[in-house]
């Protein structure tokens, strides 16, 4: 299941790969050049091409090319083949995001002698601390989302990018204003309101998923028993 | 390539999620790591900047002149004459109100560039009174140029000027306009940076080359011409009437009791950094210089190579080696009247600056690396570098400008200062 999910992902992962490469290169040009905090910068949009290049594409090329049938029909449930190529992309995300802000912290910013310095949680919201890989994992899911609905690459690609730029807009307008008194200055508060948030759009876009695909996710609701005859109904006395 | 085990794959991406796990933890950790650094240091800057008090044993006058047209066009601000602002720190009647460091519009930008809340430098204050008389009892006063470091405002060693002047000096520091980041005329207004900027990563063999040479000369030629103005407020006879002097080429009121006292006959320079070479090449140029110091300077032009022959004072701070700078390797064996090379351990480049008794106290120790901090403010206690640069300067024009004998600070190791190297 794995190998076939990673066929599948191969050439977005390469894709992401090279993104990732450039990001490094970029970050060491950093190191030599006066170009100060230019890869941090930058780095709001990895989580672009994970959307645009792994995201979107997964499930609207399944649909486009009709491969989900095949699979589906191979003895292989819908939720174990949906399970296995999210694991992959999820994996791929995670690392590309990790090496990229490594690379921001390590090449570009603790070689020129000068540690990097964030003045405020708020100031690196976007490029700093665990909102990188939530919005990763969000821009994945979103991409998962609109290429379910859609059913269309370009549609799907579309969608996620209009969706990246709210993100962004969300990052640059909004979340600073809505930190409550007091948390002003709290990293991990500031940090895991916003990534607590991306995650929640994360979560509503898996069920999103999951409806669009007809997988009903196993909701926390009492069901009846399934039955054919209905039982008579015991009327009190 | 052929398909793995499926156990093959699914172990390889567990090992790819793990690996990225643990980057990314150490990853988010520096970043919270940097964040409580930077809101540490931002609360840091809101600090109460302080100089401490002059030890010598008269209260301190201050005031600023225009000096105009100095007779050469300037090379820095083309199609203008150039003129310089100059601050005079003397020996005061009696001791008032202490005016502000600087005035508000060089307090906040320098603020600002330091990373410093712009409330910390402007609310500063030193310990001298503005346009205070001069004190009937000095003395006829020596006369002592200070020029401060490339970028340095006449401000910016205050420490050090009120303290000579407390000591029975008239003090004159230099802002270079066109050099100074917040160069400004005496009432403040804000005279721009406009000389060419030395390549930030400059080349060992460059900080002795032309382009270091040639601003150095303008800096010496300003010096000269703080002394031809000196003279012409000397040659207003000892009225002691307070005078606005426009005819003589200075702007600005001369405190009473000043005109008649001025010794330029007893005349040093000192300098930190380019005002250190700035020194050295006043020294070398004008035979009224009777002796000089460089504080953490290097030295630029043919004073270089040829030294001098008057008495000099190096003050240097451990790193500042002829490794790192070429021009003490000829500068050194050079000097032949009396000199010292003093190293005060534990101090940095701007330990001999005001900047130093506020670094670590402002936070600038959490936004640079530990060797960058290490070089520009040394690992010591700058409030003791400049109780220590106060005692050697006070101590070597005292010997060499008042025939006073060289104190023990300045003879060589003594127990008393055992931050003090000779060398």
């Amino acid at each position: 299941m794995t190998w076939v999910a990673w066929r599948q992902a191969r050439s977005a992962g390469y894709g992401l790969l090279a993104v990732t490469l450039g990001f490094t290169a970029l970050a060491l040009l950093e190191r030599t050049e006066e170009l100060s905090g230019m890869t941090r910068s930058l780095s709001i949009y990895l989580s672009l091409f994970v959307g645009v290049l792994l995201g979107a594409p997964l499930l609207a090329q399944e649909f486009e090319h009709g491969t989900y049938r095949m699979v589906w029909t191979q003895g292989v449930t819908r939720v174990r083949w949906l399970a296995g190529r999210c694991a992959v992309a999820l994996t791929i995300t995670l690392a590309g995001t990790a090496v990229v802000h490594g690379a921001v912290i390590a090449l570009a910013e603790g070689g020129r002698g000068r540690p990097a310095l964030l003045p405020a949680p708020v100031d690196g919201l976007d490029t700093a601390g665990l909102s990188p890989y939530a919005r990763a994992v969000w821009m994945l899911a979103l991409g998962l989302l609109a290429g379910a609905v859609l059913r269309r690459t370009v549609g799907a690609v579309a969608v996620t990018a209009g969706g990246w730029m709210a993100t962004q807009l969300l990052f640059d307008n909004g979340l600073p204003r809505w930190v409550p008194d007091g948390w002003q200055d709290d990293f991990w508060a500031v940090q895991l309101g916003a990534s607590g948030l991306l995650l929640g759009l994360t979560a509503l876009a898996v069920v999103g998923t999951l409806f669009a695909l007809g997988l009903r996710p196993a909701l926390p609701v009492r069901r009846p028993a399934v039955t054919l005859v209905r039982p008579t109904p015991i009327r009190p006395d | 390539m052929s398909r793995p085990p499926s156990r093959v794959a699914f172990a390889v991406l567990l090992a790819v999620l793990v690996g990225s796990g643990v980057v990314a933890v150490l990853n988010v950790s520096a970043d919270a790591d940097a964040t409580t650094r930077g809101i540490r240091a931002r609360e840091l800057a809101r600090f109460t900047a302080t100089l401490p008090e002059p030890t010598g044993p008269y209260p301190v006058g201050t005031v600023a002149w225009q000096i105009d047209g100095t007779g050469r066009p300037d090379p820095w601000r083309p199609g203008q004459d150039r003129d310089l602002t100059v601050q005079l720190w003397y020996p005061a009647q009696d001791r008032g109100e202490s005016a502000p460091w600087a005035h508000p519009n060089v307090a906040r930008q320098a603020a600002r560039r330091y990373g410093f809340a712009a409330e910390s430098l402007v609310a500063l204050r030193g310990h001298a009174t503005e346009e205070a008389p001069v004190r009937r009892d000095a003395g006829v006063l020596p006369v002592l140029v200070f020029s401060p470091g490339d970028g340095g405002n006449r401000t910016d060693n205050t420490a050090l000027t009120e303290e000579l002047a407390s000591h029975g000096y008239l003090v004159v520091a230099v802002d270079h306009l066109g050099d100074a980041l917040e160069g400004s005329s005496p009432d403040g207004q804000l005279v721009g940076r406009t000389k060419p900027e030395l390549p930030e990563d400059i080349s060992r063999e460059e900080l002795t080359g032309p382009a270091v040479v040639a601003q150095v000369e303008v800096r010496v030629a300003d010096v000269r011409a703080v002394l031809d103005a000196l003279g012409r407020v000397a040659g207003t006879g000892p009225s002691g009437a307070p005078a606005t002097a426009e005819h003589i080429g200075v702007r600005g009121p001369v405190p009473v009791g000043l005109a008649g006292r001025i010794d330029l006959g007893r005349t040093g320079v000192l300098g930190h950094s380019l005002g250190g070479a700035t020194a050295a090449g006043a020294a070398y140029a004008d035979g009224r210089v009777r002796a000089g110091v460089n504080l953490d300077g290097l030295v630029a032009g043919p004073v270089a190579v040829e030294g001098l022959d008057r008495p000099f004072l190096v003050l240097r701070q451990p790193s500042h080696t002829t490794r790192i700078d070429p021009s003490w390797e000829t500068f050194l064996p050079a000097l032949r009247g009396w000199h010292r090379v003093v190293t005060v351990a534990g101090s940095g480049h701007y330990s001999f600056a005001d900047l130093g008794l506020w670094a670590r106290a402002g936070g600038v120790d959490l936004r640079t690396s530990e060797e960058t901090y290490r070089f520009n403010f040394g690992a010591g206690d700058n409030g003791r570098a400049t109780e220590l640069t106060r005692a050697l300067l006070v101590g070597f024009f005292d010997a060499w400008l008042r025939d006073r004998p060289v104190p023990a600070v300045l003879g060589g190791p003594d127990p008393q200062y055992p931050e003090l190297t000779f060398g």
